[in-house]
Order: C-alpha cells, then structure tokens, then sequence
C-alpha cells in the first residue's frame, strides 16, 4: 500500500486520493429482471509538486504494478506542469462510522429484491398495460486523502436508489420516478405512484401549445439546466477567466426576490452528503442566491489562490459530461437545495391560464449555457385553465435563465431529491416556447 | 495472468462465463489559456466478469485478477433466487470458438513520441489559437489511449487484441462587445498519431468561422427547410436514428419494437444507413468485439426500409436475427454494451448546390454542438448556419438548435449530397453509468429535410 513516507520519498509535496466503492444493483426491463450488476474497484488519483512543477496522475485497481505506474506516472508528468500556485490541504476530519459500512453490508439483497417485487406487484394491479422499467441498488463509497501537508481525511457513505420509469405511448421519452436515501427505504411511495399512474394517462393524446411567451411550470426532475448553467456563472473558474456573465455582480438582483438557493454538502440523509471535497477542503452550508441577490462564488484550491480568496469546499472531480477519478476537479455545487416558497403543485397548475408543466428538458448542453442561454426541448405537459391537457411533443422552450428567472411566479412548497440536488417545483412566468 | 485465466470456467456448472482483463494506458495534457494545466498519466488495471445460468445474467467489475474466482462464486450465488424474477429465460445466439491474436501496428503510435513531443504539438495549436483576433479563451486537450486486452469465455474461446486511439480537441472562445461565441475544434489519430501533425491551416479555417460568428445574427425560431452539413448530418444518424438500432435499446420496449421490425419502411429509398466497424484508419475500427465476436459490416437502413440491427449474442437469438459483433466496453470497470461502431449515410446524388438551391425560405445548418436523444425525440445544438433566401446562401446565423421526432424527420429527408464525409473525431456516450467510447465514427453526406422545428433564443 502507498503511505505518505514513500509519497515523501518520491516528491517534494504530494496530495493522495484513493476511493473504494462497492455496488450491487437488479436492473429490470419490462417487469422482468434484466441483469445483476456488482462491482468492486479501488481508485488513485496522485497529485504532485516537485522543483516547483506540478503533475498529476491516476489509477484503477490495487497491485503492486498500479501503484508503481500510479508514482511513474507522476515523476514523468511533474517534468512538464507548472508551478501550482496554491497548498496541498492540511486538515483532518475523520468521518468513518461502522454504521454505515453495515448500513450497506448488512442489507441483504434479498430485501432490495422484495422491495422491488412488492412496487412492481402494486403496479401490475393499478396498470398492468404499463411498459413498467425500475431498477434498485445499494452502494457503498469510501474516501481517504491524505497529503505531505499533513492532512488526513477520510469519510464513508452508504446509498440506496430506486428509479421506476415508464417510456410514454408511442415509445419515446419517459416518465420517471428517483428515490435515494442513506439508509434502506421500506416505505412504499404509494401516493407516487398512484400520481405517476394519472399522469402517464395524460400522455396518452398530444396536445400542443401555441408558439410565444407563457408561464412555465419546471418539475424538480427538469430544474436541473437552471442549476448547471447557474454553477458555470458562480464557479470561481469562469469568474478568473473572464467568461461568466457574474463577474463583479455580488450583492446585485440577478433573479426573483422570491428565489433562494444554498448549496448544503452536509444534508443528512442522502448519500450525496461530504464533509470535505475532493481537495481535502471541509464543506459547509453556502447561500449562493439570497432572495434573487448573488451572495456567493464556489472556489477550489486553485481559483481560490488566484484570486485571493478562501477556498470554499466546492473542489469536485465532476463535470457536466460526468465524474470519476480522471476528471480534474473543478469548482461546483455538492448539493444545491432552491427554498421551498408557499405553493402546492396543483395550486401553482392552478396559475396558468394556457402555459406548460415540464418535466424534462433535453439538449440543454447544446446551448450557450455558461452564458445563461438555454435553448431546448421540452418534455410534459400542454396546460389549460389549470389542467392537463395532453403530452407535448417537438415543442422548444429558449431564453436566458438571467432573463426568465427575474419572472417567478411561485415556488412549490416541497424540496425534492432529484438526480442534481433538491429543488420544489418553479412556475416562471414569460418563457419563449416554440409550439404550434 | 495468463495461469489464472487457464481453465479458469472449467470447473463451472455455469450457462455461459466469459471475463475480460485489461491493462489501459492513457495520456492527457490539457491547456486553459497559456496554462498547462494538467500533464496526467493513468493506468487502469482490471477485469470483468459476465456469468449466465439459469436465464439470468450477472456482471462483475473488479480491480484485481487474484479476486476474480470469489466473484464468480459470488454471480453464481446472486443467481441463485432469482429465476421467479423473469418470465423467459435469457438465451445466447450460437456463435464460433476463436482463437486468435489481433494487434494494432500504426507506421506512427504515439507510443514512440515522448510526453515533452506531445505536449508541444498541443502547445502550438493552443498558442496558434490564442494569437487570433477576439479569442477570449482556449481549452485544448491531447488524449491517448491505449488498451490490451484478453478475453476468454466457457465455450473456448481465446482473443488477444488491443484498442489505440489518440486525439486533440479544442474550444476556442471568442468576444466581441457583449456577444461570446465557442467554435469546438477536434483533429483524430485512429490510429496513425501522424494525422496529428500539421494542421495549423485547419484550425485557423476554424477560427475564421468562429469570428465571423460574432457578427453573425441569432436564428429565429419557427420550422424551416434545411440543408445539413456532413458534419452535422453525422451526428444525426449516430444519435437519432442510431441509438434506435441498438438492439439492447428497443429489446424490452413494445410500443418500438413493433414500430422497428425488420421489413418496415422508414424514409424514402434515397435513404441507406450503414454500421461498419471494417472501415480503416476511423474511430470505430475494430476486430473483435468486447463478447469474443467478430466485427461485421450491418446495412440498418437499405433504400427506405428497416434492414438490420445492431446486437449482442443475448438480443441476436432474442431477435432471432444475426450476430453483429457490436458489444462493447470503454474499460475495465464497465459491462459491454451494444454501441455503433462506424455508422453513415451512403453517399446519394445531389450536388450541395443543387439542394441549397431548392429551397426559398430555410436555413443551411453546420456543424453539430452537442445533442441528446430520447426515445425517438431528439435535440441537436449547431455552431453556425445560414441564411438560404430564393435559393441562395445568405448571412450567418448562430445560436441554433432543432429538435424534432425521428420517424417524421427520416420520411422528411428528401435530397442527399454525393459528398459522403467521415468524421475524425466520433465519440458517444450511452449506458447507466454513463460509457464515454472515443472509438465510435460517424460519417454523411449533406442531407436536406423539408422540416425541422429550430428554437432561436
């Protein structure tokens, strides 16, 4: 195994992340069970600084012969990198519990598969005509860092997920469903899918909306191109570059009074939870959006350094087209969580006169999303006075989130887990849509 | 290696094993602006294990050879239980014992230059970019990769063969009062490293687009005639319609096998698509499939009509239909999925001129920016695109992206260009968790349809 002496040995400073995960997942198609997945993988990544150039490298498994490339690695990059402006972490945070690992090793499969049966056998009584997909799993993630600096961090995490889905007549997008919870959920989301059931009816028959500006309600599951085009505009990373549309605006209205987002990277309950980032830099509760104000940047180590500021925890091996160890870290949301306001979902339904409830969108990467545009897809519902009229299909919703979400209507009075954070519906008013 | 893998499922009662061992090397130097931001090596080590019994399949990733036995043991088990959880059992299309080795030799592998050689070819372009008019940002990327690969199944079979790719991409921001445009820009080395070399002329075509961009009016939105571009018309084939005929997609969705049956009718007979892993020196070129299969040239679309599939063993004697050699893992850590290799439009009869000139009031739209599809929905970004009034090619447009029903828009594809064009630069992404694959091509012609929906800002 790598120790620091041998770190130490090799390089003037050095930064060592390793993680472990574990995984048992049943996926099903169709009502029946497709596969069984299960992983075991242990994973490097190695930063380094010596005569005053920087380098990095990564690795998957655990021989003698990956740790041994891990630190070849390294010495061949660190003859070319730059000078790191910023310091290796010097904290210390032990987050390891045996409750979780049991968490996840004691929860046997046979339990995830009877909760699934059970779902599915709800479902095959309330509508068997269903193309029911779902699919449950357990995992288990352990982190460690530890760096010349003397940091030592290390943290584990347990998580259950359960996803239900539907592919919606015709065969096309899909309705979906997303549980997750760091302990085992046995409660049956009853009330889920009874709504889920009614909803799928209504995409039964196409309904269209007329082409120009309407209010829009954005389901939690859709919210999450707000979020992603709202973290390029606060990372620290664009702000030195010069390309986000928010440099030099703290303290201004850049959206609704009645909008607050805070990012939370400790909520408990969900296995999105860190205590530090993926820097070794402790994670704490930010408000990036008070009341519609910009109150916040995200820094990592680095952008941080450049542009004399604190590092905020926010240092995350994570992009928009995925995570793992080979992406480099960058500066974004651990879990953003949009403030519940007053309003139930069907009261906010009950706001638009003619309008859309979207519960999707598509394409939004296509876009000039660092610059706030957004210019994509939308999958839902054609609203009328209040009601459903029937799914959309091939309608476009365009304009920038700096624009459109001065115009919030109404916030719904529940955050929900989705796959991004957790957010209530939104129903904002004056949205481009592309219809009819 | 090679004693733990010898009879290694002999001692099984098993349906069906195989497992796939991987050593993996890949490069990467990074630029952000002037900075080198990142000179990474990475090696990945480790296996896959596929078991069959009982109808049922299980799948296991792990790091270590010593620890492959206990996790076959342990598929068994998770097995074992589950057989009230399917109605039919899983079977496997009958396919060859092969033995045989497969190795890469390019006149040019990267594996002969050095770190310092590589991060100064990146290093000039980046630099070459940074020097141009209003360029505000660069983001250049060098990547190799390159993976040796061994795998075995129950049944016999023995296949050495190794994958070897390397790349730049780029994207290049420019600014002009309060409008920022990005112009992505990628050069391929599949496989020759060479390809690499030289193509200043190339980027700085790029750039010119780029700050023409800037000056160029948002599209309105509203459905429009358009003419494709290759570039873009690739994209479209791969993530429209391609996706579609990946068997694993459409395997357990009723409502698309019945509209995705052998024999049906999906465009007009100016329309032929292709999937062909044997096209050399492209991204998706390859021997073997990550299943022990050999790759084979598929017809998907012949003259309008619904010709052949993509397949695993598994879908191939569920669709009762012929093996394709498609299953493909990015690495180690993932199971193979059913992915394209090089998939095209073939090559039709007009002349780009012609087509442009046969519309009145639509747009000519270029280069794909991103898109993403689901089910038969699909949304693309474009980079830039023009203006066609009467027939003629007028001022740039930016800030597009179309979207529309697949089935629809196939029907809709009315002219197709003479001017079959691959790209250098593939890659797609599928599967949960999500599997980058570098080594997937896509190729078209310029295509016209009579409609497509475009959402303007």
């Amino acid at each position: 195994m790598l120790d620091i002496n041998k770190l130490k040995k090799n390089f003037d400073e050095a930064e060592l992340l390793i993680k472990e995960t574990r995984e048992m997942k049943y996926d099903f198609e169709n009502w029946d069970l497709e596969d069984i997945t299960s992983n075991d993988l242990s994973e490097l990544s190695l930063r380094v600084k010596d005569n005053n150039k920087s380098g990095s490298s990564t690795a998957t498994g655990s021989s003698p012969e990956v740790l041994d490339n891990l630190i070849k690695g390294a010495k061949k990059s660190v003859q070319y990198g730059e000078p790191a402006n910023f310091n290796f972490s010097d904290k210390k945070i032990d987050a390891v519990d045996h409750a979780t690992e049991n968490r996840f090793s004691k929860t046997e499969s046979d339990e995830l598969i009877e909760y699934a049966q059970e779902i599915k056998n709800i479902f095959k009584e309330k509508k068997p005509d269903l193309t029911l997909n779902f699919s449950i799993s357990k995992n288990y993630e352990k982190t460690k860092i530890i760096t010349t600096n003397e940091a030592d961090l290390k943290e584990n995490k347990t998580g259950f997920t359960f996803i239900f889905s539907a592919p919606i007549p015709g065969g096309g997008s899909e309705l979906y469903r997303f549980y997750e919870s760091d302990s085992f959920f046995r409660e049956i989301p009853e009330a889920d899918i009874n709504e889920f059931i009614e909803e799928y009816k209504m995409t039964e028959k196409v309904s269209k909306p007329k082409t120009g500006k309407m209010p829009v309600l954005f389901s939690p599951g859709s919210l999450y191109f707000f979020l992603v085009s709202l973290e390029t505009g606060v990372s620290g990373q664009n702000i030195y570059q010069g390309t986000s549309p928010l440099i030099d605006r703290l303290g201004e209205s850049i959206f609704s009074d009645k909008l607050t987002i805070t990012d939370k990277p400790r909520l408990e309950g969900t296995s999105y939870r860190k205590s530090f980032d993926d820097e070794g830099i402790p994670t704490s509760d930010k408000t990036i959006i008070n009341n519609g104000k910009l109150n916040n940047y995200l820094y990592d180590l680095e952008y941080a350094a450049r542009l004399d500021k604190e590092p905020t925890g926010n240092g995350l091996k994570k992009t928009l087209f995925g995570s793992g160890i080979d992406t480099p870290v960058n500066p974004a949301f651990v879990h953003p969580v949009i403030t519940p306001g007053g309003y139930s979902k069907s009261e906010l339904l009950a706001e638009i006169d003619e309008g859309i409830l979207v519960e999707n969108v598509i394409g939004f990467h296509s876009s000039n999303y660092t610059q706030g545009h957004f210019s994509v897809q939308a999958h839902g519902f054609h609203i009328k006075n209040g009601e459903i009229q029937g799914r959309l299909e091939d309608v476009m919703l365009a304009g920038n989130i700096y624009d459109d979400f001065k115009n919030i209507i109404g916030i719904g009075d529940k955050a929900i887990l989705s796959q991004m954070g957790s957010f209530p519906y939104l129903l904002v008013d004056k949205i481009s849509v592309t219809g009819e | 290696m090679k004693s733990v893998l010898k009879d290694f499922f002999s001692d099984d009662n098993l349906d069906y094993g195989d497992l796939r061992f991987e050593k993996n090397n890949q490069t990467e130097i990074r630029y952000e602006n002037q900075d080198l931001k990142e000179v990474k090596s990475s090696y990945r080590e480790g296996g896959h294990l596929r078991v069959y019994n009982q109808g049922v399949k299980a799948v296991n990733s792990f790091s270590q050879l010593k620890d492959a036995k206990k996790a076959k043991k342990e598929l068994a088990n998770s097995i074992s239980g589950t057989e009230e959880l399917i109605s039919e059992a899983a079977k496997l299309k009958e396919a060859e014992v092969i033995k045989d080795k497969h190795f890469i030799n390019p006149d040019t592998n990267p594996k002969n230059y050095s770190l310092e050689e590589k991060k100064e070819l990146v290093e000039n372009y980046n630099r070459l970019a940074l020097e141009q008019e209003h360029i505000i940002k660069t983001n250049f990327t060098y990547r190799d990769f390159y993976s040796r690969r061994i795998f075995i199944n129950s049944e016999g079979s023995e296949i050495e063969y190794d994958l070897l790719g390397s790349l730049i991409s780029g994207a290049v921001y420019a600014k002009k009062n309060d409008v920022v445009q990005v112009k992505r820009v990628s050069f391929g080395g599949f496989p020759e490293f060479d390809n690499l070399f030289n193509r200043e002329d190339d980027l700085l075509k790029e750039i010119d687009i780029l700050q023409q961009m800037l000056d160029a009016e948002p599209i309105k939105a509203g459905n429009y005639p358009v003419i494709i571009n290759q570039a873009l018309a690739s994209v479209f084939i791969h993530e429209a319609f391609g996706h579609l005929s990946e068997a694993d997609i459409v395997k357990n969705n009723p409502a698309f096998r019945d509209k995705l049956q052998a024999g049906t009718e999906l465009g007009s007979d100016i329309l032929t698509v292709v999937d062909d892993p044997g096209i050399k020196n492209t991204p998706g070129n390859y021997k073997y499939d990550d299943e022990g299969q050999p790759a084979q040239k598929t017809t998907l679309i012949d003259q309008g009509t619904l010709s052949g599939r993509l397949h695993s063993r598994e879908t191939a004697a569920d669709f009762n239909e012929p093996l394709s050699g498609n299953m493909r893992a990015v690495d180690c850590k993932y199971t193979p999925i059913i992915r394209m290799s090089n998939i095209y439009i073939a090559e039709g009869k007009s002349d780009v001129e012609e087509m442009i000139s046969s519309i009145d009031n639509g747009y000519y739209i270029c280069n794909g920016r991103g898109g993403q599809t689901t089910g038969d929905q699909f949304t693309f970004g474009a980079e830039y695109g023009y203006k066609i009034e009467n027939g003629q090619k007028k001022g740039m447009v930016r800030d597009i992206n179309l979207s529309g029903e697949l089935f629809a828009t196939l029907q809709r594809i009315s002219m197709i260009g003479n001017d079959l064009n691959f790209r250098e630069v593939g890659g797609c992404g599928k599967g949960n968790p999500m599997q980058l694959n570098i080594f997937s091509g896509m190729g078209a012609p310029h295509i016209k349809v009579d409609q497509v929906n475009i959402g303007g800002v």
